[in-house]
This record gives structure tokens, C-alpha cells and sequence, in this order.
């Protein structure tokens, strides 16, 4: 029963790990608040803009998660029903709202979320510094926010690059809304590789190195548990041979004197400490002798009968000796 | 239309999708390379368990078929049956659960007991990086090379594995090289064994292995894992699935988990594997120069990582006391393909002196070759992907 609890409990808490672990993948990645010549919606009109990031490489579904700009949701005594009506979730329904592994999502604030999935209606003022806050499913657990200052219009507060701690503000043409923060445009890893070690070597010392000390770690700690385990089986031995006999002797001693110390009290000194019992399977014992030395009457003539096993028997092609 | 016209019409049209209408020579040929590996594997037993799959993967993807006719058929077909079989090698997800299989069949006790033999397996490793150097100065991109390369390790899982990650083009080439060196090793390691060595080393006793504890067995599994995946991350998929087999093995609690992922689980996947990359040399990809590179490089591999095994042991020796020295026949087994070269080892030693049984000290650096296998696998994966 207790064990079934223990286990029941561990379910339980992985369950939750694993829950929180994919919603807090999901990261506030750029904001845009003052936009006049930036990113247009479907109706062509400019709105602040913020978006998410999946850091993560597996896909996560942002349906239902809430986004607000307004601080009064940090009030833990709110109900439920309060902080709701304080936030806009990301509605159900729309595939856009899957977001693949380090896919980007960008939502309009300052709009009619009748207009689309996308379009939220959290406030954020460009005068002033916007709070904007991503909250789970339950309203309750925040999973990112950021506190975005008064900057010049069409230029975003985003972080250094996808996830990162860091944030900057990004001029008005390093913008990146729905793409990666930091876009690599150098050379790939592979013709780095093929220019600075062109024949190999320093790949080969490198992985050589890795591999001798992953395998020589393995050696280390196996060759100090082998001393430690032979010494304790050393240690076990000697114990099994030395103390353990002692004491067993020690103890057989003891109980032997305590028995002739009972028999003693019982049945008086003259006994020696020996149990009535024992001299009378004395006698039984030398009577069963007695009789079974009666011998009878002999033949005085020896007979040897032949026996005859596998070993014995004779060959069957072999003549037989009569 | 008259009726006569129609079957003619469709009689002409079904023979446009026969394989007679749409054969070429490079499938011919491929058919009969198919037919060859089967013959290998059953008329001279060289690693039937896998070049029958091979074999016959072989002819399955060498079938002509109009192409264009899209009745989802074909290995690189959206949804076609094959396409499915072929994710879990493009995926890479084959060559994990053999790797599990293989730890639930292996007994680390040979390497636990004699722990110095673990640096065997990782000398053999320069067959690997070895052939990385031949590779790239044969004109293969550093992907490609480290993809070829991964044949010195001697382990189809992990040269599947690799090479689907850094070269997919060119793994059903690399699989198939791999696995016939493989099954070619009895006849490249022992002249190079008896190259390397003297009579005087051959006929070498090596003390016989202490017994070792469930609990070192079990404490093996788990901290290979956590010393190896914490150095090479990118090696977990293999690692852990290979510690994981392992440690049901030898827990003594999970004896029915280790029995089906040793036989049941680990049969139907490598039926599925071999057939998969069998099906994936299609002509047009297999029959180029570079398969005859690909062949030299495997060759190369092989022999580096079986000469610098039994070199390293040479060297080992300089070091150790008399009664503690190494023979340096074991030091093929290092290349992995367990455990054939461990046999290998066992017969040669047995040639110089049939008293010197070698095969449970070889197969100390065997085992520690696929960790080592696994370990430069991982490394190349991080410095390349």
C-alpha cells in the first residue's frame, strides 16, 4: 500500500514536471509597442505587436494560454473569474496556434480579437512602459514577462537572440517579427571545418582525446571499485573465518554452563551438572550395543556373489569365461 | 472504342508499368549483387542474420517501377510501406534498439574484471579517425568523410546511425560496406595479427579473470552511462540505450525485459533494418565512384583499427610488470564486431598454444569497442551536425 502511494506520488510529480516543462519552453521573444511602419495585420493596419518563441525542439500548443499587459493580475488574492477578465487568451481552434519546434507566433495587441486568433486585446500604451506577461492555461502559473521601456516607434525590445536572457533594444531595420532574433548569416560549421582543418587532424586529435578520456574515466573509477570490492571480500573472509567462530564457541560455552548450572539447582550437586536424560540414553544406548553384538549361529562358509554393473559386465563380443 | 481496342490500350499500358518496360542496367546489376550477398550468407555463413535482409533489401530496391505512376510503392515514397520501415533508419530510432538489444545480451564481467583492457577498445578507435583523414584527402566533404569513417568502428547500428545524420545519401552505401567488412573480418585481422606480433607474444598466459560482483555488473551500466553521456552528450541515443539493455540485464529484477529486448525485440528490428538499408542502395545512388571510395575508406578503417589495437597492447606491455602483461592478440577485438573478432583472438591464440584460451580477454576491449564506437560516433555528431 505504501509503496503503491510512493509510486502513485512520483506519476504525480513527473505529470506535473513534465506539463510545466513544455509551457515554459514558450518565451516572450520581441515586442513592438509603438508601430507606424512595421508589421501590418490582414486589414492592413498597424498595431503593437508581441511575439512568442518556442524554444524547445518538439511542438507545443499555446491554445488557451493567456497574454495581459495589465499588473493587477499579480494580485495572488484574485479569483479566477477576475484574472480572466483581466487577460486575453489565445483561442482554441486555429492550427496557427501549434507551434513547431523553435517556431515563432506574432500577436496584435491594442485589436478586436473578433478580427482573428491573432488579434488580442491587452492594451499597451507606446507613452508609457508596458508590463506584457504570458500566463498558463490556469490563469494563475506566469511563464514568461517582460517590462518593455518607452522606445522610438517601429523599434522592438526583443532578447539577444531566441531565448536569451539578455534583451536590446533593436533598431527599426533589425527588426525580426515571426523569425529568429539572431540570424546567422556566416559560414556553416562544416566549411569552417573544411578551411581551418582541411586534412583532419585536428578533428582526429580532438575526438581521439575525447574518446581516451571517456573510456580511461571509465578505467579510473571500475579500477578503484575492483581494489575496493577485493579488499571488502578480504574483509568479509577474515570475518568469517576468525570472529564468527569465536563467538559461536563463546556462545556454545555459554549456553553449556547455563544448562549445568539449571540441572545443578534442579536436581542437586551430586549430579556434576548432568541431566537425568543423558545417563539414561547412556544406558539405552550400551543395552542396543549388548543385543546387537549377539551373533548367530555361523555357516563358516564364505560366499562371495558376484555383482555385475555397467562397468563390470562383460563385453558381448568378448568369449565368455565360465 | 471497341472492346478489342480497350484491352489492347490497357494490356499496353500495364506493361508500361512492369518491370521489364522500366529496367535498367544499373538495377540489373544491383539484382545481382543482392543474389551474391544472399549466396554469402547462406553458402558461406558470412553474417547471415544480416546480409539475408541485406540481400534481399538489395533486390526489393533495385525493383524497376514507373516512378511516375504514384502508387506510393517506392523506399522514398510519402506513406509507402517501405517509406515507413525506412523512417525508423532515416529517423535513426533502428539503430538505438539494437543497441539496447546488444546490452541486454552483453556481459561487461570480462572488462569489468580486467578494467585496464577498456583502453584497448578506445586505442582502435583511430581506425575511425583514420580513415577521416583518408577520406577528406580522397575529396569527401568533412560530413561524408566522418560518415565513412564510422565503418572502423566496426558496428553497423552506429554506422547507420551516423551516417543518417551527417550523409543520408550516402548510408545505404556505408551500411552495406560495413556490414560486409564485417563479415569479412576472419579474413582481414589474422595476417595482420600475425604481422604485428612475434611467436614469443602469441604464446603469452594471461592471468584468468577475478569474479565480479552483482554489484559492480550493476553499478557498470550506470555509471558508463552518466561518465559517457556527460563528456558526449550527442552519443545518448546509443549510450543509453546500450547501459539501459544492460542494466536489465544485470538488475536480476528485470529478467523478461532483458530476455525480449536480447531476442524478440532485437530480431524484428533487425529484420527491418537490414531489409530498410538493403532497400535504400538503389542504382542510381549505389553504382557510382563513390561506393568504390566509400569500399577503399571501409578497408583503410579496418585496417588501422585492427593494427592500432594490437600496436597499443604492444606499447601497454612496455609498461606492465611480467606476470601482468597482455597478450596482444586480443588487441583486434577492440574494433568492436563482437564477437567475432573476440574468436578471432581465441583461434589464433589457440593456433600458437592449445592450452592459451584468449576468448574471455578478448572480450574485454570487444565490449569496450562499442562503447568506444559509440563515444567517437557521439564526437563526430557534435563537431559535424
Amino acid at each position: 500500500m505504501k509503496k503503491s502511494r510512493i509510486l502513485l506520488c512520483l506519476l504525480f510529480m513527473s505529470s506535473t514536471l513534465m506539463f510545466g516543462q513544455g509551457a515554459r519552453n514558450i518565451k516572450i521573444n520581441e515586442v513592438l509597442t509603438n508601430n507606424t511602419g512595421n508589421l501590418q495585420d490582414e486589414f492592413g493596419r498597424r498595431n503593437a505587436w508581441v511575439e512568442l518563441a518556442n524554444t524547445s525542439f518538439s511542438s507545443y500548443n499555446v491554445r488557451g494560454m493567456y497574454i495581459t499587459t495589465d499588473r493587477r493580475v499579480l494580485d495572488k488574492n484574485l479569483t479566477i473569474p477576475q484574472r480572466v477578465a483581466m487577460m486575453s487568451i489565445i483561442p482554441n481552434g486555429d492550427a496557427r496556434t501549434v507551434m513547431s519546434a523553435q517556431d515563432h507566433l506574432v500577436f496584435f495587441l491594442n485589436s478586436n480579437p473578433a478580427n482573428g486568433t491573432l488579434h488580442l486585446s491587452a492594451k499597451a500604451d507606446p507613452q508609457d512602459v508596458v508590463w506584457i506577461a504570458l500566463y498558463d492555461g490556469n490563469a494563475i502559473d506566469i511563464i514568461d514577462s517582460v517590462s518593455v521601456p518607452v522606445i522610438e516607434e517601429n523599434m522592438s525590445y526583443a532578447r539577444e537572440k531566441d531565448g536569451a536572457s539578455v534583451w536590446r533594444v533593436k533598431a527599426s531595420d533589425e527588426v525580426t517579427p515571426g523569425i529568429k532574433n539572431l540570424i546567422k548569416t556566416d559560414e556553416t560549421k562544416i566549411a569552417r571545418l573544411k578551411r581551418e582543418d582541411p586534412h583532419g587532424l585536428g578533428i582526429t586529435v580532438l575526438s581521439m582525446g575525447i574518446v581516451f578520456s571517456c573510456l580511461a574515466l571509465l578505467y579510473v573509477f571500475f579500477r578503484i571499485l575492483g581494489l575496493f570490492m577485493a579488499h571488502k571480500q578480504a574483509i568479509k573472509k577474515a570475518g568469517r573465518i576468525q570472529p564468527i567462530k569465536a563467538a559461536v564457541k563463546t556462545g556454545e560455552k555459554l549456553a553449556e554452563t547455563g544448562h549445568k548450572t539449571k540441572v545443578i539447582l534442579k536436581d542437586g550437586l551430586q549430579t556434576a551438572g548432568i541431566d537425568k536424560e543423558i545417563y539414561m540414553a547412556v544406558i539405552s544406548m550400551a543395552l542396543k550395543q549388548y543385543e546387537d553384538d549377539v551373533h548367530d549361529i555361523e555357516s563358516n562358509v564364505i560366499t562371495i556373489k558376484p555383482h555385475h554393473t555397467n562397468w563390470t559386465l562383460p563385453h558381448p563380443d568378448e568369449p565368455v569365461i565360465s | 472504342m471497341g472492346f478489342t481496342d480497350f484491352i489492347i490500350s490497357n494490356f499496353n499500358e500495364f506493361l508500361s508499368y512492369t518491370g521489364f518496360a522500366n529496367a535498367e542496367t544499373g538495377n540489373l546489376i544491383m539484382i545481382v549483387v543482392g543474389i551474391f550477398f544472399i549466396w554469402l550468407a547462406i553458402k558461406k555463413d558470412f553474417e547471415p542474420l544480416l546480409l539475408v535482409p541485406i540481400g534481399l533489401g538489395i533486390i526489393l530496391g533495385n525493383i524497376p517501377f514507373r516512378a511516375d505512376a504514384g502508387l506510393e510503392i517506392g523506399l522514398y515514397e510519402d506513406n509507402s510501406v517501405l517509406n515507413i520501415f525506412y523512417q525508423g533508419v532515416r529517423q535513426g530510432w533502428y539503430p538505438p534498439l539494437v543497441f539496447l538489444g546488444i546490452g541486454a545480451m552483453t556481459d561487461f564481467s570480462a572488462l569489468i574484471s580486467n578494467p585496464k583492457l577498456i583502453l584497448i577498445g578506445a586505442a582502435a578507435q583511430f581506425g575511425i579517425f583514420g580513415a577521416y583523414m583518408f577520406a577528406l584527402a580522397l575529396g569527401f566533404e568533412p560530413n561524408q568523410a566522418a560518415g565513412i569513417a564510422i565503418i572502423g568502428g566496426a558496428d553497423g547500428p552506429t554506422a547507420i546511425f551516423l551516417s543518417s545524420k551527417l550523409c543520408p545519401n550516402l548510408m545505404g552505401a556505408i551500411a552495406v560496406c560495413a556490414y560486409s567488412y564485417m563479415a569479412l573480418v576472419p579474413v582481414i585481422q589474422p595476417p595482420l595479427m600475425r604481422l604485428l606480433t612475434t611467436k614469443k607474444e602469441r604464446v603469452i598466459h594471461m592471468k584468468p579473470a577475478r569474479r565480479v560482483s552483482q554489484t559492480e555488473r550493476i553499478l557498470f551500466p550506470v555509471i558508463g552511462l552518466l561518465l559517457t553521456t556527460f563528456i558526449v552528450p550527442s552519443g545518448l541515443p546509443l549510450l543509453g540505450m546500450l547501459f539501459f539493455g544492460n542494466l536489465l540485464k544485470e538488475s536480476g529484477k528485470t529478467t523478461r525485459l532483458a530476455k525480449t529486448a536480447g531476442s524478440a525485440l532485437n530480431d524484428v528490428i533487425v529484420v527491418l533494418l537490414g531489409l530498410t538499408v538493403g532497400c535504400s542502395t538503389q542504382a542510381s545512388e549505389f553504382l557510382t565512384m563513390k561506393t568504390i571510395f566509400i569500399f577503399a575508406v571501409g578497408a583503410m578503417a579496418f585496417i588501422i583499427a585492427s593494427a592500432t589495437g594490437v600496436l597499443f597492447v604492444k606499447f601497454m606491455n612496455l609498461f606492465l610488470p611480467a606476470h601482468k602483461k597482455i597478450n596482444p592478440l586480443i588487441g583486434n577485438a577492440g574494433v568492436s564486431a563482437v564477437p567475432m573478432s573476440a574468436r578471432i583472438s581465441n583461434n589464433l591464440g589457440l593456433e600458437y598454444d592449445r592450452h592459451n584460451f584468449l576468448l574471455m580477454h578478448a572480450m574485454g576491449p570487444n565490449v569496450a569497442g562499442v562503447i568506444g564506437s559509440a563515444v567517437a560516433a557521439g564526437t563526430l555528431l557534435g563537431f559535424l551536425s
